[in-house]
Order: structure tokens, then sequence, then C-alpha cells
């Protein structure tokens, strides 16, 4: 093992020429392992707080009987069961002042064991009338401990004040259900003519008894009840039952670790280019080392032995070095989110599996320098540069191969877009999967390429570097030096740039595209109107109109009608409107809009100028019709219609016999929070009363808008990861040309450049890099965002796909690759200028 | 050659007073230049000849200002560079120092043309066709410029450094064995070269070698053992400076030193 010594030897006097592949490694698997770890100890924590309402009981049984009030008394029959508490489920809605919830209502048993939550401030609920509510209901409602509040009772009848004597300690755990709780004796389940039952019960036994030695006396109590229907499982012990809970999990879990873990493979692979780059650098420093312990007599084998097993001891000192670090961030994360409470969950498999993983994954990345090395010629030690012959005749392979992905990913493209799956009758995803492929070839094409264009880039992107004078030529002249370096370098930078800017453009794309067809399609952007037909309490139309972000309210006169269009009857509001004041709301005038005609959104089959029956109706509780008015109209066209019926509002009064003030349209600038603006119309439009139907576009644009911002959110800082190791492999180039460099960097010292300039040299090399990395990925990763997200919408069968780029994410992105390049560069810039022209000079 | 007005010319290019130079310290503490004190006029070939290790290439580190000294004093054109920062040395060595060391003179990534001029374009001035080609032209590289230092032979790459050395006018053009890598033909005609910038432009020429033959072109010879200069010889023939040398490789002149310093190293 001459040449691991030799190896060991180098690694042991230039300790830092390895650091990156131990940082990239290091990285990727540090994800993999908080990745598993921050799952599986996030959805233990849930599993346990949905045991949490098993309390500290010791069987839980669940069965369906005819009478459930005999369970109770059929159980605590059993020899040895102290207790029986049926575990109450309802649903209720809350208010106060101006702020309405739903909530779900757990019961409080009187017995100390069975408290299904920790209290944060107050005390349990004594009678109905008293109530603890979860703390993230409490902070909704702005209310706390000593409030008075309105709830509907169990039978669902009118609101009833109620006073909060508790609230809970908020819920820990990023998975940690927040559906409103409100938390009520075993009383107010029963009060007035509920007709609520149970179907779960909590069995507390005599002290001392085993709980399992009791499952099948209690499953016999239940079998002898009229009707009863016990499934597998019907009694259980507690611990069982929690242990299904978290079961219940896991497959959310796997889910979300198989997302995490796919990340976290895009980060090694883009490692696995940085250790790859790493070590062909290496070899063609020692190439006269390799080169003279061939010539003394060692063999290929031997060569690549000690290379391979340098690269397995590198990839194992980063990999341990990645499992401390994901230990830890388990650590940090679960504790923020206050799971850790529950136990740091991280399967030993998993965390070997992803250490592996990091050394397999070094050593194939280095195999490539390692044959390399192996075929340098003992004579090589003798020869100044590297023979440029066979790199020409690699080159004109590689382009022939990458055109050849490029033009078949070019046609996969055109058939995944030109394609129309409802005409030809394939499956609808063929498109998408179309879309894929072309994505995967073109990629390819385009990173396998990248030695070929990237010289070109460098030079092009030096150009302005050049009018900086002789620094700006020189950095350029070093970088196309060694293309192959560059590209390996940049192809990193492009990978991660590109994967993100796709996420980025596609989830802007998708949106552009929805949106732009709900706002056309909706254009009103809160359309309210009463189902009674009820005036709007003039109050709550006031503080609607007063939201900001609010520019325009109009009162309308609204009813629900029923209206037969192309051969199908449609239930929807007619909506009494002037149309000179409407104007201002949509995007088009209604024109056309008079006491004979009526407005109705264009669709399949839809025509203008047909005569149509409009139905106004009145229902009573159980849905039947208790009054019916009829009126004939012709249709006009327009989306100003959104899905809903317009007529003028005299044609309105002759119709309902009178107007009324029953609807209201809310125009929202489009600049605005609307995130928030939706938020404070829907709390003022759920607490007053649920009779409120709003058919605008605000709502579905915030949904939309906000569920994809996440996702692109959540994607862009996983991509961070990928990012910031390409951005490890810039600083490495350069530190790595620097220690090459040595010698120039003294003669230009001799010669009179300042350290500043070498610094500065230095610098514009990690910006061109970056620039060239970093635009090449966010032009290809804009065109594969619209290449997938047009897919997609061929899927979906939306037309007229609008490109749209995420600036402010994108250009963060660019900016982030361009600044943490100068980073990198910091520290080869430093060791560069810090030597003193003389001992640089002589250094061999 | 014109000496700046601001400059008081008193004949004198460069000049050293009980210059000191220690490495390491301790135990390991070498004294490669010693007290030394010399002037080197205006206009002059100056050889400074010994054995190797003998302080010759430090001597000349320190008084181009390339490497900082531990005790005394040393003069470029009349400016003290003892006083001077890092950045003010660069500048230095930028505009009034030139440079040919013994091998790897050459940036690889640049033309031989780009590096000739590349001192001029570091200070941001304007590079005068006329003068270039007065320079390469004597050198004979008129037609070698475009062509990178790896399309160069030794010879024509020492003639290059040569020629970035004289483009800048340089109080001093400072050479560290600068035949030291080639054969002795080739040799020849770079000291041939350097001999010219003497005579034909007034340069100043200070050249360090361990190579009699060599230090025989120069107008004068220094002759230096364990950091001091031990003979200062005028237009010595070579047979003289072999003799000077040999005196100096007498057992015990300078032996005990050379072991002292592998000892220590
Ligand atoms: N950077 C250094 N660190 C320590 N000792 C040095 C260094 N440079 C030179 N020396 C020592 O100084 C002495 C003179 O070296 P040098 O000036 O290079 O000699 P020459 O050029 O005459 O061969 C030698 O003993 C050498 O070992
Ligand atoms: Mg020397």
């Amino acid at each position: 093992m001459i040449s691991l010594r030799l190896s060991l030897a180098e690694l042991r006097q230039h300790p830092g020429r390895l650091g990156a592949v131990v940082v990239a490694v290091a990285i990727s698997v540090a994800f993999m392992v908080a990745s598993v770890g921050v799952v599986q100890t996030e959805f233990g924590a849930a599993g346990d707080a949905l045991a949490r309402e098993y309390a500290d009981s010791d069987l839980v049984v669940q069965a369906g009987v005819e009478d459930p009030d005999q369970v109770g008394p059929a159980l605590a029959a059993v020899p040895g069961v102290d207790v029986v508490e049926p575990l109450w489920s309802g649903g209720t809605s809350l208010r106060s002042g101006d702020r309405g919830n739903q909530a779900s209502v757990h019961p409080v048993s009187e017995h100390p064991r069975l408290r299904p939550a920790e209290l944060g401030e107050g005390r349990w609920p004594t009678t109905p009338q008293e109530v603890v509510l979860d703390a993230g209901t409490a902070e909704a409602l702005e209310v706390g401990v000593g409030a008075q509040v309105e709830m509907a009772p169990a039978d669902g009848g009118d609101l009833l004040p109620v006073q909060v004597v508790g609230v809970t300690a908020p819920a820990a755990g990023l998975m940690s259900t927040s559906y409103p709780t409100v938390y009520a004796v075993p009383a107010w389940f029963t009060a007035g003519g509920s007709e609520l039952s149970a179907w779960e019960w909590l069995v507390l036994l005599d002290p001392g008894t085993d709980p399992q030695t009791l499952v099948a006396p209690l499953e016999t109590a239940l079998r002898a009840l009229p009707g009863a229907q016990l499934e597998e499982g019907a009694v259980r012990t507690t611990e069982a039952a929690a242990a299904a809970a978290v079961d219940s999990l896991a497959g959310d879990a796997s889910v979300l670790t198989v997302m995490l873990l796919v990340f976290a493979s895009i980060a090694m692979l883009v490692g696995a280019l940085i250790v790859a780059n790493t070590f062909a650098i290496l070899v063609v420093q020692r190439r006269r080392q390799i080169a003279l312990l061939r010539a003394v007599g060692g063999s290929t084998g031997q060569l690549r032995g000690g290379l391979v097993l340098e690269s397995a001891l590198i990839g194992a000192a980063g990999a341990l070095t990645g499992l401390a670090v994901g230990v830890l961030l388990t650590l940090a994360v679960t504790w923020w989110t206050g799971s850790l409470g529950s136990g740091l969950r991280l399967p030993l498999g998993s965390a070997l599996g992803a250490v592996a993983a990091g050394v397999v994954v070094t050593v194939l990345a280095s195999l490539a320098a390692v044959g390399r090395a192996a075929s340098i010629a003992p004579l090589e030690a003798l020869r100044p540069v590297a023979t440029p012959a066979a790199s020409r005749r690699i080159g004109i392979v590689r382009a022939v191969v990458c055109s050849l992905l490029l033009v078949a990913g070019a046609v996969l493209a055109g058939a995944a877009l030109g394609l129309d799956p409802s005409s030809t009758g394939l499956p609808a995803e063929v498109p998408l999967l179309l879309a894929i492929g072309a994505g995967v070839s073109l990629t390819l094409g385009v990173l396998g390429g990248a030695p070929l264009y990237v010289r070109p880039l460098l030079r092009l992107a030096g150009q302005p570097a050049r009018l900086l004078g002789p620094v700006g030529r020189m950095s350029v002249a070093s970088l196309v030096r060694n293309p192959q370096r560059a590209a390996a370098t940049c192809v990193a930078l492009m990978l991660a740039v590109g994967l993100t800017v796709t996420l980025q453009t596609g989830a802007a794309t998708t949106q552009q595209t929805l949106l732009g067809d709900i706002r056309e399609r909706y254009p009103v952007d809160v359309s309210l109107a009463d189902v009674d037909a009820d005036d709007l309490d003039a109050d709550l139309v006031g503080r609607l109109s007063s939201v900001e972000g609010v520019t325009d309210a109009l009162p309308v006169a609204a009813a629900q009608a029923r209206l037969t269009l192309a051969g199908e009857e449609r239930y929807l509001f007619a909506y009494g409107v002037d149309p000179e004041r409407a104007a201002a709301f949509l995007p088009e005038p209604l024109p056309g809009l008079d006491a004979t005609t009526v407005v109705v959104s264009p669709g399949p089959g839809v025509e203008p100028g047909e005569r149509v029956t409009l139905t106004l109706e009145e229902y009573d509780e159980q849905g039947e019709v208790t009054s019916s008015r009829s009126g004939t109209f012709t249709t006009v066209l327009s989306h100003g219609a959104h899905g809903n019926a317009l007529i003028s509002p005299e044609a309105f009064a002759t119709l309902a016999g009178a107007g009324n003030t029953a609807g209201l349209w809310l125009r929202v600038d489009p600049r605005a929070d609307i995130q928030r603006v939706s938020t404070d119309i829907t709390s003022l439009t759920d607490g007053s009363g649920g009779t409120l139907v709003d058919s605008g576009s605000l709502r579905e644009v915030v949904g939309y808008t906000t569920a994809l911002d996440t996702l692109v959110l959540i994607a862009t800082a996983l991509l961070a990861a990928a990012v910031l190791i390409s951005l490890i492999g810039v600083g490495n180039t350069l530190a790595l040309s620097v220690v090459e460099r040595t010698r120039e960097s003294a003669l230009l010292r001799a010669l009179g450049l300042q350290r500043a300039q070498l610094r500065t040299m230095l610098l514009l090399e990690a910006l061109l890099l970056a620039v060239v990395g970093a635009v090449v990925g966010v032009l290809a990763g804009c065109f594969f965002g619209w290449l997938g997200a047009s897919a997609l919408m061929v899927v979906l069968e939306q037309e007229g796909v609008q490109f749209a780029v995420s600036w402010p994410q994108t250009l963060g992105v660019l900016a982030v690759a361009l600044v943490a390049a100068a980073l990198a560069s910091v520290l080869p810039g430093r060791r560069a200028s810090a030597a003193s022209p003389v001992t640089a000079l002589a250094a061999e | 050659m014109t000496p700046s007005p601001t400059r008081p010319d008193d004949g004198v290019a460069a000049e050293t007073v009980e210059l000191t130079k220690v490495y390491g310290a301790g135990r390991t503490e070498v004294r490669a230049v010693d007290r030394v004190s010399i002037r080197v006029a205006r206009g002059t070939f100056t050889a400074i000849m010994g054995q190797s290790g003998s302080g010759k290439s430090t001597l000349m580190h320190c008084m181009a200002g390339l490497d900082r000294i531990t005790g005394g004093r040393v003069l470029l054109g009349g400016q003290d560079l003892g006083a001077l920062d890092d950045k003010a040395l660069t500048r230095i060595r930028r505009d009034r120092v030139g440079f040919v060391f013994q091998s790897f003179n050459l940036l690889p990534t640049l033309t031989a043309g780009q590096n000739i001029v590349l001192p001029l374009e570091l200070a941001g001035r304007r590079v005068d066709p006329d003068q270039l080609a007065a320079v390469v032209g004597p050198l004979g590289l008129g037609d070698r410029l475009q062509h990178r230092p790896s399309e160069l032979s030794g010879g024509q790459q020492q003639r290059v450094a040569i020629a970035r050395a004289l483009l800048t006018r340089p109080d001093v053009l400072f050479a560290d064995e600068p035949t030291g890598a080639l054969d002795s033909r080739t040799g020849e005609q770079v000291l041939g070269h350097l001999r010219q910038c003497v005579d034909d432009l007034r340069q100043t020429v200070l050249m360090v070698t361990h190579d009699a033959h060599a230090a025989s072109w120069a107008d004068r010879v220094l002759v230096m053992a364990d950091g001091r200069v031990v003979d200062d010889l005028d237009r010595p023939s070579p047979e003289r400076l072999l003799g000077a040398l040999a005196r100096d490789v007498r057992p015990g002149a300078r032996g005990g030193l050379l072991q002292d310093a592998e000892v220590t190293a």
C-alpha cells in the first residue's frame, strides 16, 4: 500500500485540498440524516399528540351498538373495570365580536387521569356553560381566560354565551393538527335534544389490573349488547391504540421522507460533481508524483487501490461529519418545533445508509480521476504539459452525443406540447411524461456539452472584465486555460441553480396561467350573497368596505335562482345590478343589460340571444322550495357574470316582488396583501351567521397563490443545499488553482501586482464562473419550468399558457450565487496574496 | 536612464548600508546577508558572484524590494526602501525595477508580447509602439510576440524577460542566474544582450551568478561568501575570477558555515 502511504502523506501535507470534498459530502449526508430524523421525530410527536386524547387510560374501546348509552354500564359491570368514559366528539361554531370559527368539541372527564390535553392557563370546565379553548383558537378569537364567547350548543341551535375558563398549552411540533378545538364537560354533549352519540370509550381499571387480561372479557361484554358490531381490535390497550395512532401517520411520513430524500439526492449529485472535479484536479497536480511512482516500479493496480482507498477515507470523513451534523440539525429543528419533547426518532439503519451513500458516492465520483491517474505513463514525469490530442477526440465524441441528446430532447418537447390527449385517445399523463423525458434528455445534453461551450461563454462574460485591464484579462485567461475544470465547476452550479429556477418558473407559469384564467372567468374579487336573500347588515357592509385593501364596494340585489342553459339546469345567484355602477368592478362593461336581458358566463353550448327562464326560489330548512317566481330573459354573454346571472335592478324588483340588498361586490387592490385581505373578509363573513356565500375569485386566487408560494419556498429552501455545495465547488476550484499558480502569483507580485489586484483577479474568476453557471442555469431553468408547466396545462386541458418568471425569487438565486461566489474567492485570494514573492518563487 | 529631475543624480543607482538579512530565529537562525555595504553606479554592469548559498540571491532580493531587510538600509535611486509599506514597495518593483529570473519568468497564459507590456499595463501606462519596437528589435523577438511561452525556447523566454525588464526603463535591472537554465551558447547570447543594454542604453544591470565565466561579462564583480562581500574586482578576467572563487573555497573558509546550515536546516 505504498501509494496509500503517499496519498496519506499528501493529505497530511495539504489537508485543505480535499476539504471541499469533505464539506460537500458532509452537507449531503447531513441533509439525508436530518430529513429522516426530523420527519420521523415530527411524525412521532404528531402520533403521540393523536394518542393524547386517550390520556392516561388503560383501555380504549371502539364499538357500534344499537344504543350507545348501554355500553358504559355494560363495560363497568365487568370485574376489574373502575371507570368508563364515553369519548364524545362533536362540532360547534364559536363567535367573539366579529370573529368567528368552526371548532370540534372534545369531552373533559372529571377523572384527573382522563384529561385530554395539557392546560396552559386557567382550569378545566365544570359546567356546560364553561369551556377550555386550544391555544390557537383562543388567539384567533382574541380571547383569554375569563372571556365570554358565543358557542353553538350540541343540538345545533342558536349561539349561547359560554365562559372561557382555561386555555390549553400551545401544541408542539410541525405536524400538530391545528384544528380548532373546544373542551367541554360531558354534560355539554348530552344537553338539550342533542342526537350526538359516542362510539369510543376510555376505560380505567382497578389498581394493579393488567389491561391485557381484560381485552377478551370486555369484548364479550360488548358482543352481548343488541346490534353489536365489533371490528378487529375493538378493545385495545391504550398502549396498542397509541401505537396504532403513530402508525396511521407512517404512510404520510414515508411520502415526505422520500420527497426530502429526492432533494438530498440532488444535493449529493451536485456534491458528486464537485468530488469528481476535485479528484480530477488533484490527479493533474500530482501527475509528476504519480508518474515517478510508476517509473520506480509501482503497478497501476497499486496506484488505483491507493487512490480508491484515499477517496473512501475522504468520503468516510465527510459522511461521518455529515452524520454528526445531521443529528445535531435534527435535534435543533425538533427542539425548535417542540417535537423533541416526545423523543428523538432516528432509525439506525437510515443513518448508516446515509453514511454508506456518502462513502459510495465519493468513491464512484473519484473513479474517473483514478482511471486517468492509472493511465499516466511513467515518462510523463518528465513531460511538461498533458497532450491535447486525446482531449480533442473526446471533444468530438462529446459534441456528437450531446447534439443527439439535444435533438432528442427537442423532439420530445415538441411532442409533449403538440399532443392533444383528448383527440388522440392517449392517457392524459403522456404529455407530462414526454416533457419529463425531454427535460432529462436536454439537461444531459446541456450539462454534458458544457466543456464545449463554457470556454466561449467565459470569454464572452469576461469582455467587461477585460476593461479592467491586465487583471481582468489574466483572470479570463486562467479560467479558459482549464476548460474541463471550469466546465465541471459551472455544471455543478448550472444543475443546482437550474433545478431551483425550474421549480420557480414552473410554479410562476402555472400560477399565472391558472390565475389569469380564474380572473378572466371570475372578474369580481369578492361577490357575496345571502342565501336567504335577507338584506345585509349595514354595519357588516360598512366593516367589509373598510377592510384595508378593499378599494370599492357595491351593494347589489341578490337571490338564489335556477336557470336552464345549454340544456342543463343550473343553481346560481341572480344579481340585480346597475350596469353603469358594475362597470367599475369588471374588465369590460356589461353590454346590453336591460330589463329584458340576463348576462351569463360564456361556456360550452351557451349561446347569446337565447330565450331562457330564470326562476327565483326560496327554500326551507329541509331544502324544499317554498316560493318560486319565474321570468323570461334573452341571454347576453360576458365573463362579468362570474358564473352567476346578472339582471337589471328593475327586472330583479319585478321578478322578486321587491328589490333587496342581499348581495355585495367588493373590489380589491391587486397590489394589496391579498392573503390578509381575504382572511379579514372571511373572518367578517364567517362571524355573521354563516348564510353568506362568496362566488368571487379572491379566495381561490389566494388559495392557489399561497399553496404554490409555499411549495416553491420549501423547494427553494431544500435546493439551497445543492446551491451551497455547488458554490463550495467554485471556491474549491479557485483554491486548487491558486495552489497550482503559486509561482505565477509570485512572479506577478514581483512584477508589481498589488495584493489587492491579485485578490481582485480571483474575485473576477469566481464571479465569471458563477455568472456563466448561474446564467445558463437560470435560462435553462426558465425553459424547463415553462416546458413542465405547459405540459401540465396540456394535461389539465388549460389553454393559453402564460409564461411567467418569479423575478424576486429567480433574481434572488442569481444574487446568492454571485455573492456566495465572491465570498468563496476570499480565502483563496488571501492565501494567494499573503505569500511573499520570494518564498513563493522558490516554491516547487 | 535619464534620471528623473526630482531625484538627485549622484550617479548611484542602488546602494546598501550595513545591510543584514536574517532568516529564522534562535537555533535555526541563518544570517544570509551580513552587514553588506555596496554602491552600484548608474549605467554599469555589476555581477555578484559566489558559491551556492553564499547569499547572492538574498542580497539581490533585498535590493530589489522583493524581501524585507533585517538591518541596515537599502536605497534604490535615492529612495530608502526600508521605510516603505508593501503597497509602495510593489509600486517600486513595478515602475523602477526590472527582473530576469533563472526560470519561470513568464506567465504561461499571456503571449510574449503581453508578458512584455504587463508591467506598463499594471501601471496603467500607455505602451508606446516605437519604444516597444526599439526594445524588442535588438533582442530579435519581433516575430515572436504572438507566441505563448510554451512555444518559445529557453533563450527566447529569457530574451522576452529582458525585453519586459527594459521596457519600463528601470533604475536597475536585476538578473538572478539568468543563464542558469540555458546551454552555454544560448547563455552567451543572453549575456551579450545584457551587455548591450548597458553599453547602448546606459541601463544599470545587477546580475547574480555562480559562474565565473558569466561574471566576466560585467564591469565589476563583487564576490560573496558567508553573506559577506569578500572581494570587489574591476573588469576581471575569467581566470582571475576563478582564482577569487578558489580562494573562497579553501577548507574552513565556508565549509563550517555550510555544515552548520545543513545541520540546522
Ligand atoms: N526563505 C529562507 N528561509 C531560510 N533560509 C533561507 C531562505 N532563503 C535563503 N535562505 C538561506 O540563506 C542563505 C543564502 O541563500 P541564497 O541567498 O539563496 O544563496 P545563493 O543565492 O547565493 O545561492 C542560504 O544558507 C539559504 O539556506
Ligand atoms: Mg541563488
